[in-house]
């Protein structure tokens, strides 16, 4: 909530966001908080994605995000594309006190980088930071790997709010702000047209 | 006795388009509770031989909520599948219980369940409701943004969070090829918020996911994208202005309707509203799904015709969905938008087939040129 603020100034741009990662490590969760300053114990699990937007001031330009929060079970992954095609940022999230999580973070990023958006800046997150004593991926490790593969890195926690504007606006900055309202593109499922058995009502129904 | 007069009712609202489309609240005929109460228990004695207009009629009267466990496990098979196995949910149960004491391989899929088990609101929405006195509105059960708290009775929740876990386990150990899916957990918390064995909910749960989603939840999923090429094509057929603004602001129709498809509209509709539509859902043949999908395209018509942009648009789409009356769109699901056969239906699922493999194989392609090309292998 911190991060909304009214547009700085007459430049706004506009980028699209998509969170991956594992189910149950927070996405939502750090969607939530982002935009809305609220955490909950128990959140609902995500179905396909679900879509919000939120805002950034920086000195003297406005970042608007349209953010895709995605599902996170590994059947949904057939349907992971539709949401990282054109999309100009990723927050790869990991929780850390489950190491099955970083390896899937590893393999999204891989994913990302082959088949997203050849210029997407990348973030990863090890969420779940206020639980230091579960803790099962160091962050040096995490680190580390980062800067081998060109992304960056920053703990979180959704629940006490550490990190989770810090690491919106870090992305706000990296996105190149050269050309104005860069929109994504591409071709994704287009509704196909069909003179269907249907066509004959159509009148009836439409405007 | 009330057949020849609802069949006669449903003409005169088909036949006369102007007439009863806006602001007439039944559709159809008037019913009073004791006609609609006779009409279902008819209707249940008559099976399997019953007309297809007569359930349309009665379902825009609606199910008396003493009747509704009963229609929908007997219109749906379910109670028929349920009596053919009769020991087969508690042997599920009891094989669930063995493999997780000698703790083999499902554990990953057990604990996904325990996972999701708090994060399947729809049961507070809708078990709390009438205790609270609070109206089925829903209100509980929103997406993103609500949450929180958990309220009633203590053991109550433990009970219901059981009933969820061992469908959902049993499910899970009768279909080793699906097993659990996100969605499931919603679908089969919606069925639990109504029927009291959770026997029955375990037999809807199946025919749902096996028979009336079939390839919804399958490892790729395809199923999905298949019904989505579906209600694209069919909506674009409703209403072609729609489909040309929808290209335009670059919102394709999974992003608007994979929930639709995967939760069966928990969470997406007002609890009330979704008990209407799953009435018809159990009641009528598996065109149903599609009818209702399309009724929803018209009723976020009006915000995704106004919308700007991606934002505006579903953001619209979904405030308009949460709003809406299940009567009202049950009666554009029945009676508005064109009739789709099951053999239509088959035959739009065709083409959607074809579509969505050509998809996938171009994904594919790119996956395969790009991991050509790309060096970054063998960082890892
Ligand atoms: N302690 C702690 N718990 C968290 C944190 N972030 C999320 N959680 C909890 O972890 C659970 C899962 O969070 P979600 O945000 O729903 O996870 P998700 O990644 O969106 O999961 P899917 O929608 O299933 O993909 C919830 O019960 C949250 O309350 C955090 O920073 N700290
Ligand atoms: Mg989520």
């Amino acid at each position: 909530m911190a991060a909304a603020a009214p547009p700085a100034s007459g430049r706004v741009f506009q980028f699209k966001l998509v969170l991956l990662g594992d189910s149950a490590v927070g996405k939502s969760s750090l969607v939530l908080r982002f935009v809305r300053g609220q955490f909950f114990e128990y959140q609902e699990s995500t179905i396909g994605a679900a879509f919000l937007t939120q805002t950034v001031a920086l000195n003297d330009t406005t970042v608007k995000f349209e953010i895709w929060d995605t599902a996170g079970q590994e059947r949904y992954h057939s349907l992971a594309p539709m949401y990282y095609r054109g999309a100009a940022a990723a927050i790869v999230v990991y929780d850390i006190t489950n190491r099955d999580t970083f390896q899937r973070g590893k393999q999204w990023v891989k994913e990302l980088q082959r088949q997203g958006n050849p210029n997407i800046v990348i973030a990863l997150a090890g969420n779940k930071s206020d639980l230091a004593s579960k803790r099962k991926v160091e962050p040096e490790e995490a680190e580390s790997y980062a800067s081998d593969n060109g992304i960056f890195f920053m703990e979180t926690s959704a629940k006490t709010a550490t990190n989770v504007n810090e690491l919106f606006v870090a992305i706000a900055r990296k996105l190149p702000k050269n050309t104005p309202q860069p929109r994504p593109g591409g071709s994704g499922i287009v509704i196909a047209g069909q003179n269907g058995q249907a066509a004959a009502e159509a009148k009836k129904g439409c405007c | 006795m009330y057949a020849s007069s609802a069949i006669a009712a449903r003409w005169l609202s088909v036949s006369d388009p102007g007439g009863a489309a806006e602001g007439d609240l039944d559709g159809g005929r008037e019913w009073t509770p004791e006609a609609l109460d006779d009409e279902w228990a008819e209707l249940l004695a008559a099976l399997p031989n019953v007309d297809e207009d007569r359930i349309h009629a009665a379902l825009l009267g609606g199910v008396p909520d003493a009747k509704r466990p009963r229609v929908w496990l007997e219109f749906s098979g379910a109670a028929q599948a349920m009596a053919a196995r009769p020991t087969l949910y508690a042997d599920l149960l009891e094989q669930v219980a063995a493999s997780s004491a000698s703790g083999r391989a499902e554990t990953a899929v057990h604990s996904q369940i325990e996972n999701d088990l708090r994060r399947t609101q729809v049961d507070r929405s809708a078990r709390g409701a009438s205790s609270r006195g609070e109206r089925a509105g829903g209100s509980r059960s929103g997406g993103e943004g609500t949450g929180g708290e958990g309220t009633g009775g203590e053991s109550d929740e433990s009970e219901a969070l059981g009933a969820l876990r061992r469908v959902l386990r049993a499910f899970a150990a009768f279909s080793p090829s699906v097993s659990y899916v996100q969605g499931m957990n919603f679908i089969a918390s919606g069925l639990l918020s109504q029927l009291d064995e959770a026997e029955a909910a375990f037999w809807m749960l199946t025919l749902v996911v096996a028979e009336r989603r079939v390839g919804h939840f399958s490892p790729t999923m395809r199923g999905n994208a298949v019904d989505c090429h579906v209600l694209g094509a069919l909506s674009r057929a409703d209403c072609p202005h729609l489909a040309e603004r929808l290209e335009a602001l670059d919102v394709t129709v999974p992003l608007l309707a994979t929930r639709w498809f995967l939760c069966l509209w928990v969470s997406v509709l007002p609890h009330a509203s979704l008990l209407r539509v799953w009435d018809a859902l159990f009641t009528l043949g598996p065109s149903a799904t599609m009818q209702v999908a399309l009724a929803c395209m018209r009723v976020i018509r009006v915000p995704l015709l106004a919308a700007s942009d991606v934002g505006q648009a579903l953001g619209g789409a979904k405030e308009s969905l949460r709003a809406t009356d299940g009567g009202a769109l049950l009666r554009t699901a029945l009676l508005d938008v064109p009739r789709l056969s099951a053999a239509d239906l088959a035959a739009w699922r065709t083409r959607g087939q074809q579509k969505a493999s050509e998809e996938a194989s171009s994904l594919e392609a790119l996956r395969r040129s790009r991991a050509r090309g790309s060096s970054q292998d063998a960082a890892r």
